[in-house]
């Protein structure tokens, strides 16, 4: 029935049905029996011999009409719950069909028994291939024996709930890839037997949200650190480079050249210290890159210069294959460098055990024309797969004497810079950071395109 | 003095590179710092340029010596351990005749810019800033057509 319709007057109306249905087969009954007792009466004064037939005829009439009477109220009625069973199922298969959940039909022992769309797109099977499968076929291998343990306890005590609260779930994809979701499962008891509902919803978007709003509130705080830290920074640094100035200005002739090159080299360090503190701490703020072209190979071949010697010394040796007259990208020189440096710095404590090589490689991509692309590998402990994730994350180290900036500074410069900055590891072999920036000049193919 | 600074103008015009002591330009400033160190850098420096230097290092400190002394200018931090050298600097430009304001800062943000905006300051100085920086603030600021606010380089 009309789904929109209140259940007061359902509820009305099933009375005055009753109704009618009383008062109809009391009519009929009445009228049967008015009949049978006239016929009767009738024909016991006339002929006795069909009194029996004529009241046989009229009980059965009476019966009858009286069965006819119920049956077509009940087959009524069993028609109405049939479509109302009909329209329930209808509107269930359809909020199946088209619920931005993943739906899975569950039983006990963990086979699959039914996927909707959402849930098939989410994990990228076919439903044949789910169908039959056990559920620990959409978690990753790692996680799969724990499950197991889980769903055990769920069906011994089952009850509709929340799975994993408070730990992080994971679904994996047909391809392998690893997203993260959220799980309600809802227990049903049904003549067939027991089943479970699984309402499954990818969180990767609401996840990301949440970091992002994370890290804005890390950077208001950061802000607010760097005005503090600056100030009681430049103060004492002022101080020194005005009284070195202060000293020059007034000293007797008789100073000497070797003690005026000395306070100015202290005078210049005074001024570079505050410039350096102003770099680190802009860079905590929302600062505009500079936009000029820089030439690749320059940056770093002069970065490696300052490098070299003290990789050497801790057995490090570093390999460069830079693609010649790689084109200039767009950026900001020092922030590109101390991205370089970060990179250095991370694979040369990775190789702190023992040394290694570390790679430069630099070129163009072919695939994504107006993008160069430059790689630092090296041959040290790798990442863990599980920390991969986080080690862009601000204050994220697992170094005695790190402050987990390098990295989170490095992927906001290649933010600002519309560049990117990817890792790929594994775990005794080495890691590989790849970072890609804008070409200054976007080549003619695809300007053209544009 | 880094090497880009070009030598102070006095130096070029003094034989032995030495202060003429009996120079004065009869300019009075008032230079407000909470840090007394570095007011008293800005204070002798200035001081050999023949400038007559006075110090405050806090708010009410500086308002009262605007009022008493009248000086030529005010060079003032925008942040006082007290309060706030914006309101030393407003003081200053409330006045009938208002006084020209130099801000110094240790912390340069759009904020400190737009601040300075407001208050109609001549300059706004970056600390660490050099002796040559302040010199010539100094000497825009006290000529008879000073120069608007700029931003700072830096
Ligand atoms: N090349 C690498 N090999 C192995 N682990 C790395 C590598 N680069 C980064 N990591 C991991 O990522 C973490 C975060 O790196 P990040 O540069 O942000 O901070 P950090 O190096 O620990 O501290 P800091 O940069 O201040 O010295 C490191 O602590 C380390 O665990
Ligand atoms: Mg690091």
């Amino acid at each position: 029935m009309g789904s929109a319709e209140p259940p007061v007057a359902e509820e009305s109306r099933s009375k005055k049905e009753l109704v009618i249905n009383a008062v109809g087969i009391t009519l009929t009954y009445l009228a049967v029996g008015l009949l049978w007792v006239v016929i009767s009466e009738f024909a016991l004064s006339e002929m006795p011999a069909r009194t029996l037939v004529l009241n046989r005829v009229a009980f059965i009439l009476a019966s009858g009409g009286l069965l006819y009477v119920l049956a077509s109220r009940w087959a009524g009625r069993i028609r109405r719950v049939n479509q109302d069973l009909e329209e329930t199922a209808a509107r269930a298969a359809a909020l199946f069909d088209a619920a931005a959940w993943g739906i899975l039909r569950v039983s006990p022992d963990g086979t699959i028994h039914n996927a909707n769309p959402k849930a098939i797109e989410m994990f990228g099977y076919t439903l044949e291939e789910l169908i039959g499968q056990p559920v620990e076929l959409l978690i990753p291998q790692r996680l799969r024996q724990g499950h197991l343990g889980h769903r055990a306890s769920f069906f011994s005590a089952p009850q509709s709930r929340q799975m994993g609260l408070g730990a992080e779930l994971v679904g994996a994809r047909k391809d392998g890839g690893e997203f993260p979701i959220e799980v309600s499962l809802n227990f049903l008891h049904t003549i067939k037997g027991d089943v479970v509902m699984a309402f499954i919803t990818d969180v990767t978007e609401r996840l990301k949200l949440e970091r992002e709003a994370r890290r804005g509130e890390t950077l208001t705080a950061l802000g607010a650190i760097a005005a503090g830290v600056a100030h009681e920074l430049n103060n004492p640094l002022a101080v020194v480079s005005s009284r070195i100035e202060l000293i020059m200005a007034t000293a007797e002739p008789g100073l000497s050249a070797q003690t005026r090159e000395d306070l100015e080299v202290v005078h210049r360090n005074a001024r570079r210290a505050s410039q350096i503190a102003a770099e680190l701490l802009n860079s905590a703020r929302q600062r505009p890159v500079e936009r000029r072209p820089v030439n690749l190979n320059d940056l770093v071949e002069e970065t490696l210069r300052n490098f070299r010697e003290q990789m050497r010394r801790v057995g490090v040796s570093i390999a460069v294959a830079l693609a010649p007259g790689l084109a200039p990208i767009k950026g900001d020189r020092i922030a590109l460098e101390q991205v370089l440096i970060n990179l250095l710095a991370n694979a040369r404590d990775a190789m702190a055990a023992g040394g290694g090589t570390i790679r430069i490689e630099g070129h163009a991509l072919p695939d994504r024309p107006g993008f160069a692309q430059l790689s630092v590998s090296d041959t040290g402990c790798g990442i863990m797969p599980d920390a991969l994730g986080h080690i862009f994350d601000v204050f994220y180290t697992t170094k005695a004497t790190g402050t987990g900036l390098g990295l989170w500074l490095c992927r906001r410069i290649m933010l600002e810079h519309q560049g990117r900055i990817d890792v790929r590891s594994e775990v005794g072999c080495g890691t590989t950071f790849t970072i890609m920036l804008p070409l200054a000049e976007v080549p003619e193919q695809v300007r053209i395109n544009v | 003095m880094s090497d880009r600074d070009p030598p102070p103008e006095w130096l070029e015009h003094s034989p032995g590179g030495r202060a003429p002591s009996a120079f004065s330009t009869g300019r009075r400033i008032l230079i407000v710092d909470d840090e007394p160190d570095l007011a008293e850098s800005c204070a002798r420096l200035l001081g050999l340029k023949g400038h007559e230097c006075f110090r405050a290092h806090g708010q009410l400190e500086a308002m009262t010596m605007i009022d008493q002394l009248v000086p030529d200018l005010v060079v003032t931090d925008l942040y006082l351990s007290d309060g706030d050298g914006l309101a030393v600097a407003r003081h200053a430009r409330r006045r009938i005749r208002p006084l020209p304001v130099i801000l110094m800062t240790a912390y340069h943000s759009p904020d400190a810019v737009a601040a300075a905006a407001e208050v109609g300051a001549v300059d706004y100085l970056l600390k660490p800033f050099s002796m040559a920086e302040l010199d010539r603030a100094v000497n825009a600021a006290i000529a008879p057509d000073p120069l608007p606010v700029r931003a700072p380089h830096g």
